[in-house]
């Protein structure tokens, strides 16, 4: 942790207190007794999942802070919360520092809790848009900026949706990607090897496959948080669709969403599971598990499960890329992010930086993206050569995936708060469900002008 | 002999006995702890919540006074309207089946049969049961996939082509909220009246039967005037309790499809936790406010009533 760290932590002042004088002082001859005792070397750790990263020594000043963790668990790949367990445990036992824990699925009252408390968290983990808390987390943008560069520069979604008024508020840990997940058995049935390449052709199949009993199922709804949001939007970009301008301004209201509705309406009525306007999150995954249905866009979890539990439906399925419409070839991104609440300060701020910073550097977050398996794909294209890419080849996709895809409102530099309230209140899912119950496209696109116009007035 | 005069000691203990044996302290004193918790737990919230409504409070920003630009932005969107709307129907419709439906059962249950107490027992049931397990399952019964009742009514059945589209249309969602609505409610509803009933004098009853009413007249001209305020007071709280219900359409619905199943306590959630627009979200619950005022203060006089009579 150099001067400048200490400085940009006071708030972004570049004068030096005695206190920073003294404390750089002290990290200073820390640094040299380590480096001549040959400390500082990375730790073995114990226990948690196994081949967890390795933690290298961090300033002594670190010693009695306390760092709590809040976010929801990875319950899709609890292996996840075991590597961030073992690395943070680690890490808190060479410097001293406390770490604790909290995991909720119901995770937004508890991060409102801690913001309006200022207490119960220093470190949260969403996945939602930090918009909405930003003016309650603190600056991360020296540590997101460093991870940047070491990672090769974040792709554009990275700083779109991190980055609000000029500043960091969270530093991204990558993105769940929507890939189309299909029953290759069934497909090789209609003739065809693999899924194919555009809407059209997909529609083409997708009839053949509902008369047999086995439709498509896609999540176009607005009961599901994830898959509601990533969804719909594969479908509106693929036609040439867009949320808004670069200028900020609506484009929703346009020939290509009306484009984008009708194929999707016809693609419900001749090829579509009936139910698929109103699937949760849960609801896709258990369809194909249950051979309900034969294609839905999801990240690998209906994949990795099937490999344990259901092993006939792992064998006949495969993954590909969301195929091209008129408007090209696109996928979505939703970024999981860390931030640090601004009620933190003092040592505690710095060691909840320093973990962040040791722990998504590229040397130690590898192990997280390799758990995954392509559930959490990187944003850094200097991962492109790590030896984090799954090794079963229905998963390869994941490498061509991870830098097609797109966040929510792409077209906008930063991400505004009106499209973190659109993504919030699953405005596109909305959108696509209406048309595909109603069949009346163009009255579905005026209820969601009139929407978006009420989120525009309340925020 | 001498007497020694007692003098009565002026310690704490003393003055907290004499308070204690003072029936004009000793009210205060018994009133005081059930105060204190309502003051802190009800009426400091409250009070809070209605500050925070007339302000722009965002989450972790500090509030500052808007008046009643709150009221006026809510007014003017048709999420609100929907919410008003559908709180309505909601409450209303909840509360017409309950009554009937409660009616009904308390009827049922007040005729001699065996196994009447283990049959009352079971029937509460739905109302015992927590609402996140119950919700839990009626979210699966249905599914829009995988729906037992579409499965038995299309599959096996053949009784219908298509499926019933229980959650994903609008009509049938605020159907389908309703219907678990009044199946948690009933057995409250039926119990309570059937307490009622069977408070009724049987002479009088008895009487009107001799006298040549049948068993419907009866009822109406006897027994539901003798019940009616118990049927006022349980539907007046039950009405507080559906326009304010939360757990409900957020476990089954979460307000959609289409917002057409958000509810008041709903709306204010989502706007306040999930937008982050707390000052938002509590202009909406200060919404039901006046018309939650006016039925307690109708309960309030239906019960003094009832105990004058």
């Amino acid at each position: 942790m150099s001067t400048k760290d200490l400085a940009s932590e006071n708030g972004g002042q570049t004068h030096i207190t005695r206190r920073t004088f003294l404390r750089a002082g002290g990290l200073t001859m820390f640094g040299s007794v380590l480096a001549a005792c040959g400390g500082g070397t990375p730790a073995v750790p114990s226990g948690g999942a196994g081949a967890a990263p390795t933690v290298a020594g961090a300033p002594v000043v670190l010693k009695g802070a306390t760092v709590k963790f809040l976010g929801a668990p990875w319950s899709f790949l609890p292996a996840l919360d075991g590597v961030i367990e073992a690395f943070a445990n680690d890490w808190a036992t060479q410097n001293g520092v406390t770490v604790t824990f909290e995991r909720d699925a119901q995770l937004l009252p508890k991060i409102q809790t801690a913001i309006e408390t200022k207490g119960g968290a220093n470190i949260i983990q969403y996945s939602s848009p930090p918009a909405i808390f930003s003016k309650a987390l603190a600056d991360v943008s020296d540590i997101a900026e460093s991870i940047g560069s070491e990672g090769g520069g974040y792709l554009p979604a990275g700083p779109y949706q991190m980055v609000f008024d000029g500043k960091w508020l969270g530093v991204p840990i990558g993105q769940h990607n929507w890939f189309i997940n299909y029953r290759q058995d069934w497909l090789k049935e209609e003739g065809l090897d693999t899924f194919p390449d555009t809407w059209e052709e997909a529609l083409a199949v997708g009839k053949k496959l509902k008369a047999k009993g086995r439709p498509f199922g896609m999540t176009l709804s607005d009961q599901a948080g994830g898959d509601g949001n990533a969804v719909p939007r594969l479908m509106l970009w693929a036609f040439g669709g867009k949320e808004f301008n670069p200028d900020g301004s609506l484009a929703l209201d346009s020939p290509e969403t009306l484009a984008a509705l009708e194929f999707c309406i016809q693609l419900h009525n001749e090829a579509g599971d009936p139910g698929e306007v109103g699937y949760d999150d849960g609801a896709n995954n258990a369809a194909f598990l249950a051979s309900k249905i034969s294609m839905t866009a999801n990240v690998n979890t209906i994949y990795l499960p099937a490999l344990e539990k259901n092993p006939e439906v792992a064998a006949g399925m495969n993954h590909a890329l969301p195929p091209q419409g008129p408007g090209g070839r696109f996928g979505y991104g939703q970024l999981p992010w860390w931030g640090i609440l601004n009620h933190t300060q003092g040592a505690d701020l710095d060691a909840a930086k320093d973990l962040m910073r040791q722990f998504l550097s590229i040397k130690n977050f590898s192990t997280f993206y390799k758990a995954g398996q392509g559930y959490i794909l990187p944003l850094l294209p200097n991962y492109e050569s790590e030896p984090i890419w799954p090794a079963d080849p229905k998963l390869a996709i994941a490498k061509d995936m991870f830098k097609l895809a797109r966040p929510a409102g792409y077209s906008l530099p930063n991400q505004t708060k009106l499209a973190a309230l659109m993504q919030d209140k699953i405005i596109i899912g909305k959108l696509f469900s209406q048309a595909l119950s109603t069949g009346n496209a163009r009255a579905a696109l005026d209820g969601v002008m009139k929407d978006i116009a009420d989120l525009k007035l309340l925020a | 002999m001498q007497v020694t005069p007692r003098v009565q000691p002026r310690t704490s203990g003393a003055f907290i006995s004499r308070l204690l044996h003072k029936d004009s302290s000793l009210g205060y004193i018994l009133i005081g702890p059930a105060f204190l918790f309502l003051a802190v737990m009800m009426a400091y919230p409250f009070a809070y919540a209605m500050y925070l409504s007339f302000t722009d409070k965002q989450i972790g920003a500090p509030a500052s006074f808007t008046g009643f630009e709150n009221y006026a932005k809510l007014l003017g969107t048709s999420l609100f309207s929907k919410t008003v709307v559908n709180s309505l129907v909601y409450t209303t419709c909840a509360l017409v089946l309950k009554c009937f439906g409660g009616l009904a059962l308390a009827a049922l249950l007040n005729r001699p049969f065996i196994g009447a107490r283990i049959v009352k027992a079971l029937l509460l049931l739905p109302w015992i049961m927590p609402t996140v397990f119950s919700t839990m399952i009626w979210s699966w019964i249905f599914h829009p996939t995988f729906s037992i009742v579409n499965d038995v009514l299309v599959n096996r059945l053949g009784l219908i082509a298509q499926p019933i589209p229980f959650l994903r249309d609008e009509r049938w969602a605020m159907a389908s909220l309703i219907f678990v609505n009044v199946w948690r409610g009933i057995p409250f509803f039926g119990i309570t009246f059937l307490a009622a009933i069977q408070s009724v004098s049987t002479e009088v009853i008895e009487a009107s039967k001799i006298d040549g009413a049948s068993a419907w007249v009866s009822f109406w001209k006897i027994t539901f005037p003798a019940i009616l305020p118990v049927i006022i007071i349980v539907m007046l709280i039950s009405t507080i309790g559906t326009l304010g219900d939360f757990d409900l359409p957020f476990l089954l619905t979460r307000g959609g499809p289409n917002d057409s199943t958000t509810l008041f306590a709903l709306t204010a959630y989502t706007l306040s936790m999930s937008s982050g627009l707390i000052g938002l979200g509590a202009a909406v619950t200060m919404t039901m406010f006046p018309a939650l005022i006016l039925l307690v203060v109708i309960s309030l006089i239906s019960v003094r009533r009832q105990q004058q009579d």
